[in-house]
């Protein structure tokens, strides 16, 4: 082997997507649900991948930036951030056009992946599963038709 | 976000990307053009 893999240990190479936890503004955009980051405002293709994109290193995120798509280790934390409360209280302070809730929940990551100590920075993620916090069965629907994902209106299924 | 300080840089190649496939196009209702 030659190059930067021969740097690599066997555990740094993995053929399994990550998983991490992320939040989202569900919004309506010509009657049909988009996925948008929760601070960033990017649109999450359905059924296609999001890949990074670093105006400095391009897709693949680098250690020492802040580059790539990220995503949390825990549950919580993704909570957290979205601004609710875990379990109770759930209320967003955020509000945008056409919004219509909030989701969190499941994302696979893969690619070139910078693991830290509370979530990674990914080159590449497609959500993995779905909980509605302030959405309907209807809007559930939807979006499990479009992204073709499990997706619950049940935020207490999150407690689960 | 803010998840900490960066640990280790990982290559992450799943055999089959976990991404559905594109919904297959459906073909238009046809017309019924009355007699």
């Amino acid at each position: 082997m030659t190059g930067a893999k021969e740097e690599m240990s066997p555990r740094d190479i993995l053929s399994e997507p990550l998983v991490g936890w992320r939040a989202w503004h569900v919004v309506y955009e010509n009657s049909l649900p988009v996925l948008v980051s929760w601070s960033l405002n990017t649109a999450w293709p359905a059924r296609r991948k999001l890949e990074a994109a670093c105006e400095q290193h391009g897709p693949r995120p680098h250690r020492d930036h802040d580059c790539g798509i990220h995503a949390f280790k825990s549950r919580d934390d993704a909570l957290a951030y979205a601004g609710c409360l875990p379990y109770e209280g759930l209320s967003f302070v955020r509000a945008m056009e056409g919004r219509a809730c909030a989701a969190v929940g499941r994302v696979s990551l893969w690619g070139r992946v910078v693991a830290h100590r509370g979530g990674y920075r990914a080159q590449f993620a497609y959500p993995y599963e779905l909980f509605l916090i302030d959405g309907d069965q209807g809007i559930a629907r939807d979006l499990a038709r479009r992204y073709a994902v499990e997706v619950s209106a049940e935020p207490g299924r999150l407690a689960a | 976000m803010e998840i900490g300080e960066p640990e280790r840089e990982i290559e992450v190649w799943p055999l089959e990307e976990p991404v559905p496939e594109e919904m297959p196009v459906e073909a238009p209702e046809p017309v019924r053009i009355p007699a």
